[in-house]
């Protein structure tokens, strides 16, 4: 199978993957939720949310932020439902996790998490913002 | 503490170096085709190249981050930071291969675009 068919819009087999600039990663990574509480810090929710917050988001978020910009185009709104997506997983784990009390700490995670219904979309969108800004040529690999 | 630290070390240098090594040994597979072997070869040793610096670079920061973080947690902070490391590492393993598979069917499509 030829290059030009393999990659032509129709094909079912064809699996997407964009190019990935890890400078523009590491910068959208650290900035996101810098900016996002430089924009919300007079709700003071806004500024509290980055010590609690930056943790779940930086050992979960990197990983599957990590993945995503291979697989999804970098905006706001696809990014934010990813992040929304996983904090929803992890208040639901959380949730489960205490009623079933397998662990003491569960339910402040579960509160932690809650914030983070608001937060984590707000910080993975701003992601997406950032990251297609920086990224120079954003493109479609030929695999 | 220290030993947890080396621990850390030994084994996210040892997942860096076995990726870096794959990721050559794939290149010097893909180097037998004579048309676009030079390409793959090329190609292999830039992205191992950025590969090694960029997952040193995570490594580093994961374990300032994670071992600041949970310092009295030495076990857990350690299987943490070595999970996250290897995660992000296999990741990164992964968009390498996928790049090194577009530079060789990109320089497919040149030879293919000048026989015709």
């Amino acid at each position: 199978m030829s290059v030009a068919t393999l990659l032509a819009p129709n094909n079912p087999k064809r699996t997407i993957r964009y190019s990935v600039n890890p400078t523009a990663f590491v910068a959208a990574l650290i900035l996101a939720p810098v900016s996002v509480t430089l924009l919300t810090c007079w709700t003071i929710i806004g500024l509290f949310a980055l010590p609690f917050g930056a943790i779940p988001y930086l050992l979960l978020g990197t990983p599957v932020l990590l993945w995503a910009v291979t697989k999804i185009e970098p905006a706001f709104w696809s990014y934010a439902i990813l992040g929304f997506a996983m904090n929803l997983v992890c208040c639901l784990a959380c949730a489960v996790a205490d009623a079933l009390n397998l662990s003491a700490d569960a339910d402040d995670l579960a509160i932690i998490f809650g914030f983070g219904l608001i937060f984590g979309p707000l910080y993975a969108g701003a992601f997406g913002m950032l990251y297609a800004n920086f990224h120079p040529n954003r493109r479609i690999l030929q695999i | 503490m220290l030993s947890y630290l080396m621990l850390y070390f030994g084994l996210a240098a040892g997942a860096l170096a076995g990726l870096s090594f794959m990721i050559f040994k794939i290149g010097s597979a893909l180097a037998d085709c004579p048309d676009t072997g030079r390409a793959a070869k090329a190609g292999s040793m830039t992205i191992v190249a950025g590969f090694v610096a960029i997952g040193a670079g995570g490594v580093i920061l994961i374990a300032a981050g994670v071992l600041a973080v949970l310092p009295h947690m030495a076990p857990a902070g350690v299987l943490t930071a070595l999970g996250l490391a290897v995660l992000c590492l296999g990741l990164g393993f992964t968009q390498a291969v996928a790049t090194l598979r577009d530079i060789v069917a990109q320089a497919a499509a040149r030879v293919s675009a000048a026989t015709e």
